[in-house]
């Protein structure tokens, strides 16, 4: 128990529209331990982006209750929150959010620079250099986004989530707008981040990538439908 | 042309579909256009447009300019003997006419009405090209020295005196005493010329209802002989093509000089003295000063065009931009740029023609307004109408702005974005408007704005404290009565005081009125002794204007009285030589204002002695207060015209006197009097003000617009620019950027559009005051420091608005929503 770094009670989400009620999580409840790597899968519209957001604390459940290292996250104010995912959370898009107008190094570092005790720029040069070796782009530190290819604009993402060393690693599809090549080095970064002792949840289509995973949840209809036992909570 | 037509038909299907964006264009436009078509329109008129006279561009208003040794204009009036010899000898005009204007009693009507007259010679029907509806114009019969008692009556005496009479030919009037043979009526369409113009600086507009010969002007048979410059009539004349205008005035000086300089033979107050004629342009002299306020108004106008028009660029690029999609598509399949041209054009052109549709109802609303509360101010705003200079200036902003327009949509689809959108493959967070012409649209907006704000505020400060400065006087309930003769032959001096005596007794007995005073308005123009008084003791000289009054004068305008006393019944009967000075004057004759027992001379035999100090006060235009001399009544015996003529009744509260009560009391009392005005001293002070007034108004209009259109503006296009960048904001606020994070961020990145524009508008604004620079030191002063530093804030306010409003959706909510949709 004292490794949960993620833990969900319950969790369920609704979203109102005009029209209909759409339940997108139904009383989710599981939880991350600290050196996993979970996968979690299922058809499209089975909520897995929900899920995946609720995680990292993009956006706020509707029932239940949700930990991270033990402490109660589920209602905390805007800013509060902000300063959980700045510290506790790196996330990977699918389609890889790298900002236009910064370099790769500016991109890297903009985690740190909203660091609530901002290190000096010494250090930040040092762990966004050590970053982007882990990802083998240190000889792009100073080029745009746009003059990168997908698959190293991927690579770029992942240095950034790494590098205000996160508890966990949220990733959303990360291969989606990437060829299988591309998405094969983009895995093996995932994978060798784990095995150096980085948590990851990764939502994914991928059987293949699924399998990477040591844990695997698959979501049905907003429902886990099937769980290692060993993991399951509550 | 079908394809043309087919076209603005799916302009105005895919318009259909967003009338949000449809309204907000044509009412930014439709607003701004109006006032500028009803603006330009206004200049046309008073600028621009051809006066509707004959042959307009030669006609000149001369004037008699009296100069002194020292090369100063010290009247502006011709005596009478110039005026008829300039008229006589003359032969630089081909033709010319005398005009001069009165007031008067038309004593053959019942109600006794106050009528504006004119006197003018035949030629002044011709020069016009007066309209005659029935009957006929002046002709030799009634040339000068004719002594033909006939009259020709306007238009509107036609209608409201005489019913429209048809038969009103051969009837006659009796006009101040004195009768006349109606021999026509002016069309309809006359508009009168307002050449009688100023005033000791006050534009007088007046509207004559009837026209008499010459011969009958009200100048005093003594007055014909003298060379005193007095008269208010001018020479209308017509210029040769044998003579420039400098060569007429030279001919002109040359003929009346001679005169002069006879006539001033022995009298050392004239001495070195000198008369010039100077021609004035007909047009000039007709606007008057209107000229300055036209030229603000329509500057205020562009401006508000120009911001209004940057919004709308950036409306129709963002939407440019947000339709790529479905342009990218149609590029995809093959259709070229100039197509795309195409498609923008008629999207323009429709929405400007909405708007142009909505600017013309307002521009005939501003004409109507203009006409109904400026007919008196400005001169020819009754000409104003939708005419074909209005027509052309549309059809060329639908046009301009139209191209303008869809060049810029076009402009903001370049062909890289276009690919780029259609291969979606590698996503980014970048604008696809360049920033730099969105910065630039900023700049343009703030410039403006506070340029406009400015100098509105500025104006509208100057006019505000000129409107509610106090006047130190209580004019509340009191009342200007100013009397007219109603016979020819003036009554001895002597009698007519004892009439107008009993007058005054009347009214005062009447029980709603609380006290009579026989003195002028205290806002009516006070007299002035030229060359000033000289103080005794030190031999000093100093101006100032006096007025003459009675004992009631000061308790009755509650003017407060400092030191000494006011005049008592005594000094007002037995012509005392005592005198009343205001502070100001005061001040100037000894050291704080001891002067109780100074004794001043106006010449060597009229010396006075002030007795008492009054507060100053203060005409509604005064800015600063004038000095001021008051005498007791009687104390001068032959007193002018509006001094004898004026009482001020005091009402008692809640009380209220009318022309016909007046009328009915002067009656019983005296057959030479009739009433020539009945005003309360509100309404005159707020006629005197309403220049002010609507500066005041239209100032703060301009201020108020400004500032909305540039706040409206600039939140568009921030709200623009910030919402292409929602999907950069959301992934900043995922890896952990708190709020106030990205208000920095886009406060920083908009800050240097918004610093540049401040700079912009300081050197604009010096530049203009630079190119008036005879005001230059006037002008720029520390007190404009607090308006400028409000202004600034203004405009920073609605930026910093402009900047966060936007952002609100962004940073409030739950940070998914912002990452959402941009997949
Ligand atoms: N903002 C929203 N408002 C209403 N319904 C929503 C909203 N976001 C998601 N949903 C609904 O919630 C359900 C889960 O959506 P979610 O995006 O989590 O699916 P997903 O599993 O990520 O699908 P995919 O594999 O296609 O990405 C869907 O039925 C979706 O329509
Ligand atoms: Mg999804």
């Amino acid at each position: 128990m004292s490794q949960a770094i993620l833990e969900m009670k319950n969790i369920s989400k609704v979203f109102e529209t005009e029209e209909l009620e759409t339940h997108a999580l139904k009383g989710i409840s599981f939880s991350v331990n600290k050196g996993d790597y979970v996968s979690i899968s299922g058809p499209s519209g089975c909520g897995k982006s929900t899920l995946l957001s609720i995680m990292g604390l993009l956006d706020v459940s509707t029932g239940g209750e949700y930990l991270i290292e033990g402490i109660n996250v589920t209602d905390l104010t805007l800013d509060q929150a902000a300063e959980v995912r700045n510290a506790k959370i790196g996330f990977i898009f699918q389609s890889f959010n790298l900002i236009d107008e910064l370099s790769v190094f500016d991109n890297v570092a903009l985690p740190l620079r909203y660091h609530s005790d901002k290190p000096s720029n010494q250090v930040i040069k040092e762990r966004v250099t050590a970053c982007l070796e882990k990802v083998a782009l240190s000889h792009r530190i100073s080029h745009k986004p746009n003059q990168l290819s997908g698959g190293q604009q991927q690579r770029v993402a992942i240095a950034r989530a790494l590098v205000a060393e996160p508890a966990v690693l949220l990733v959303d599809e990360p291969t989606g707008n990437l060829d299988s090549k591309s998405g094969d080095l983009v895995m093996e970064v995932l994978e060798k981040l784990n095995e150096s002792g980085t948590t990851i949840c990764m939502v994914t289509h991928d059987p293949r990538y699924a399998d990477m995973a040591k844990t695997k949840i698959q979501l049905l209809d907003g429902t886990i439908l099937q769980a290692p036992k060993a993991k399951l909570a509550g | 042309m079908n394809l043309f037509l087919y076209q603005l038909k799916q302009a105005y299907l895919s318009l259909k579909q967003k009338p949000g964006f449809v309204f907000s264009i044509v009412a930014t436009m439709g607003i701004t256009l109006g006032a500028l078509l009803c603006i330009l329109t206004l200049a046309y008129v008073m600028l621009i447009k051809p006066l509707p006279y004959p042959e307009q561009d030669k006609l000149y208003v001369t004037s008699n300019e009296q100069i002194n040794p020292q090369g100063q204009v010290m009247f502006e009036q011709f005596s009478y003997p110039a005026f008829m010899t300039l008229y006589d000898k003359q032969d630089v005009f081909s033709q010319a006419a005398l005009v001069a204007h009165t007031k008067g009693v038309l004593l053959s009507q019942d109600d006794l009405p106050m009528m504006e007259a004119t006197y003018v010679s035949p030629e002044w029907f011709e020069l016009t090209g007066m309209p005659i509806l029935i009957g006929r114009a002046f002709q030799s019969s009634e040339a000068v020295d004719t002594n033909n008692p006939v009259v020709v009556i306007s238009y509107d005496t036609w209608i409201n005196n005489f019913s429209a009479d048809a038969d009103i030919l051969e009837k006659t009037i009796n006009f101040n005493d004195i009768s006349y043979r109606i021999v026509g009526v002016v069309g309809q369409r006359f508009i009168e010329p307002q050449v009688y113009s100023y005033y000791f600086g006050v534009n007088y507009y007046r509207k004559t209802q009837l026209w008499f010969p010459w011969d009958f002007n009200s100048t005093q048979p003594e007055a014909r002989n003298t060379w005193w410059p007095g008269l208010n009539g001018k020479v209308v004349g017509k210029l040769s093509v044998e003579f420039t205008k400098s060569q007429a005035e030279q001919k002109l000086t040359t003929l009346i000089n001679d005169g002069w300089l006879n006539a001033i033979i022995g009298f050392e107050g004239f001495k070195g003295t000198t008369i010039k004629i100077a021609l004035h342009d007909f047009k000039k002299v007709i606007i008057g000063d209107n000229r300055e306020s036209v030229c603000f108004l329509l500057a205020g106008i562009i401006g508000l065009v120009v911001i209004a028009f940057t919004n709308i660029a950036n409306l129709m690029t963002s939407r440019a931009v947000m339709q790529q999609r479905a342009i990218a598509i149609q590029a995809a399949i093959g259709a070229k740029k100039s197509k795309l041209f195409n498609v923008f054009f008629s999207e323009a052109l429709l929405l400007i023609s909405l708007s142009l549709l909505v600017a013309f109802f307002i521009a005939f609303f501003g004409f109507y307004l203009i006409e109904y509360y400026l007919g008196t101010a400005l001169s020819r705003a009754s000409e104003m109408t939708v005419n074909g200079f209005t027509l052309i200036i549309s059809v060329m902003i639908l046009f301009v702005f139209a191209w303008t327009f869809a060049k810029i949509s076009v402009k903001s689809i370049n062909n890289k974005v276009l690919s780029a959108t259609i291969n979606t493959s590698g996503k980014g967070t970048g604008n696809q408007l360049p920033p730099l012409f969105r910065q630039l649209l900023v700049v343009c907006q703030v410039t403006t704005a506070s340029v406009l704000i400015f100098i509105s505020m500025n104006l509208f400060k100057e006019a505000w404290n000129n409107i509610n400065a106090p006047s130190y006087l209580d004019i509340e309930q009191v009342t200007a009565l100013t009397l007219a003769p109603t016979q020819k032959s003036e009554l001895s001096a002597k009698s007519a005081l004892l009439e107008l005596t009993l007058i005054k007794q009347k009214l005062a007995e009447l029980p709603q009125v609380e006290i009579v005073s026989h003195s002028a308005s205290p806002f009516a123009f006070f007299s002035l002794w030229w060359p000033g008084i000289t103080e005794q003791e030190s031999n000093e000289k100093h101006n100032m204007v006096y007025r003459i009054v009675d004992e009631h004068y000061f308790p009755l305008l509650q003017q407060s009285l400092l030191t000494g006393e006011n005049f008592s019944r005594d000094d007002v009967r037995d012509l005392k030589k005592v005198m009343i000075v205001n502070d100001v004057l005061a001040n100037k004759i000894a050291e704080q204002g001891q002067v109780l027992g100074k004794k001043v001379s106006f010449t060597d035999d009229h010396i006075y002695t002030i007795i008492g100090v009054v507060k100053g006060m203060k005409t509604p235009e005064e800015s600063d207060i004038a000095e001021r001399a008051y005498l007791p009544r009687s104390a001068v015996a032959d007193l002018s015209a509006v001094e004898k003529m004026s009482m001020l009744i005091k009402l008692k509260d809640q009380q209220q006197l009318t022309r016909k009560q007046v009328i009915d009391i002067i009656k019983e009392v005296s057959p030479s009097f009739s009433v020539d005005k009945l005003q309360s001293l509100e309404d005159v002070r707020y006629q005197r003000l309403f220049n002010k007034i609507v500066t005041t108004i239209t100032t703060a209009l301009v201020s108020f617009l400004s500032l909305m259109l540039a706040g409206i503006g600039i939140y568009g296009i921030l709200s623009y620019s910030i919402q292409i960048r929602r999907f950069e904001i959301g992934t900043r606020l995922a890896i952990g950027a708190k709020r106030k994070n990205i208000v920095k961020l886009i406060f920083k990145d908009n800050a240097g559009g918004v610093f540049i524009g401040i700079v912009a508008s300081i050197f604009i604004l010096l530049g203009l005051f630079i190119s008036f620079d005879g005001h230059l030191n006037q002008y720029i002063s520390l007190e404009m420091l607090p308006l400028f530093i409000l202004t600034l804030s203004l405009i920073l306010m609605v930026s910093s608005l402009a900047c966060y409003l936007p952002l609100r959706k962004y940073i409030n909510n739950p940070v998914i929503q912002s990452l959402k949709g941009s997949e």
